[in-house]
């Protein structure tokens, strides 16, 4: 099915952020909130009806913070009712009884919990707000009694770095699954100051071979599959997969900083099959890569085509980071690195 | 179970996608896609429609005889709901 929807470019899977407004202010925070309107309760469900008429089956609710939105529920509803399978990122610090409630009547999918360390000094110091951990870590209880699938994790950054395997263990007591990504990316400006909280490559290279971090290589069914499992398709992004901003903004994918229309000028439709700019990267195949298709590290590369455009600024240069992964994913399974 | 009706569980998420029904089971999050045949099915399953009339459905609609059509299909319609798919209930439902 995912191949067919890849094929047959139906935006099967949606990241849609409903605000970035948060009530914490993390240090590696990627998002850059602006001066528009954000998009209206009304606004987001005509949004909705037509992602659900294109064919969208997977829908992630993400921010900023969701639950900051006094509609969310509204919205989240409303999302069920049209039958998506909602996934829910959040901090959970504003998840109480009653919102645990509301948020497992809705039958998420998955909902993902921002915990960063299983030291709440750690944790708090990267959210810079004091008793977030305690909030967080109640939230990811609450619900997993409800019987909503939880995911915990983040990012692993200098300040945590060795901190994963107590939230491995803790998302084991709590009934939660763990997740944490080893890739820190720019503000969605471009502008590179998370980046100076990145792991050493040292530190990558013993993540890299923790059996810990490898399923979740597995877990992500729209990216780069040098394997060829979706053809020539360098990744999801455009052929299955989108993002949309909470000012209406389509782009190929979260990662990726080319908007290609906004939803309150132009159609879903009209900006997913036929915006210049999305039918520019959905036309991009591996071998048109210049440097990747040649690369001997590719069966070892996860390279993101939009974190490429965001480092670069070329759609079809490599990736500094998913080259410094595949040179140590390569000397980790014997491929010798280049 | 052929007087019975059949829903679509609210445990799950779904989308017709080229014509066929992709239902995501949201207690285990696996997802499986129905031929023409179970995505007809599936569309009929509306809280109101016996097992019964949703068989004779698929009769009209495919030009299947009535004993190979009862026969599979009642199959089928027990596997989607032992799997949490469909709920089947001796009385309407809600919300269908």
């Amino acid at each position: 099915m995912l191949a067919r929807a890849a094929r047959k470019k139906i935006p099967f899977f949606c990241h849609f952020d409903l605000t970035y407004h948060c009530n914490l202010n993390c240090v590696h925070c990627y998002v850059v909130a602006e001066s528009r309107p954000e998009l209206g309760t009304l606004e987001i469900k005509g949004i909705l009806n037509q992602l659900a008429a294109a064919g969208t089956l997977y829908l992630t609710f993400s921010g900023g913070e969701i639950f900051t939105r006094e509609d969310f529920f509204e919205i989240g509803e409303y999302a069920r009712r049209l039958h998506f399978a909602v996934r829910l990122l959040t901090n959970g610090t504003l998840v109480d009884e009653a919102v645990a409630d509301r948020v497992a009547a809705l039958s998420p999918d998955l909902v993902a919990i921002s915990i960063y360390s299983a030291n709440s000094e750690n944790h708090d110091e990267i959210t810079t707000v004091p008793g977030s951990f305690a909030r967080s870590i109640e939230a990811a209880k609450m619900l997993t009694e409800r019987n909503v699938k939880v995911k915990i994790g983040g990012v692993l950054m200098r300040q945590n770095i060795n901190d994963y395997p107590k939230v491995y263990e803790l998302a084991q007591r709590i009934g939660a699954t763990f997740q944490m990504d080893p890739r820190l990316t720019p503000k969605n400006d471009g502008a590179r100051s998370p980046l100076r909280f990145q792991i050493s490559n040292d530190d990558l290279s013993r993540v890299f071979a923790e059996p810990l971090f490898s399923p979740q290589s597995r877990d992500n069914p729209t990216k780069f599959h040098p394997d060829g499992t979706f053809g020539q398709i360098p990744c999801g992004a455009a052929h299955m997969s989108c993002y949309i901003s909470s000012y209406g903004d389509v782009y190929p994918c979260v990662q990726f900083p080319l908007p290609c229309g906004n939803l309150r000028k132009e159609p879903f439709e009209e900006i997913w099959h036929h915006s210049a700019e999305m039918l520019k990267v959905r036309s991009i195949t591996v071998s048109q890569l210049p440097v990747c298709c040649r690369c001997g590290l590719l069966p070892y590369c996860n390279r993101c085509p939009g974190l490429a455009y965001l480092e670069e600024g070329d759609l079809l240069s490599p990736s500094t980071t998913a080259c410094q992964e595949a040179n140590i994913l390569s000397r980790i399974k014997g491929g010798g690195g280049e | 179970m052929d007087k019975y009706v059949a829903k679509n569980s609210d445990q799950t998420a779904h989308r017709i996608v080229d014509g066929e029904a992709v239902v995501v089971n949201l207690k285990d999050s696996t997802f499986q896609t129905l031929n023409s045949v179970g995505t007809f099915i599936w569309q009929q399953a509306d809280g109101r429609t016996s097992v019964k009339e949703i068989i004779q459905r698929v009769c009209q609609e495919f030009e299947v005889d009535p004993d190979t059509a009862d026969k599979d299909c009642s199959e089928f319609i027990g596997e989607l709901a032992n799997k949490g798919l469909l709920v089947l209930s001796p009385h309407p439902l809600e919300g269908g």
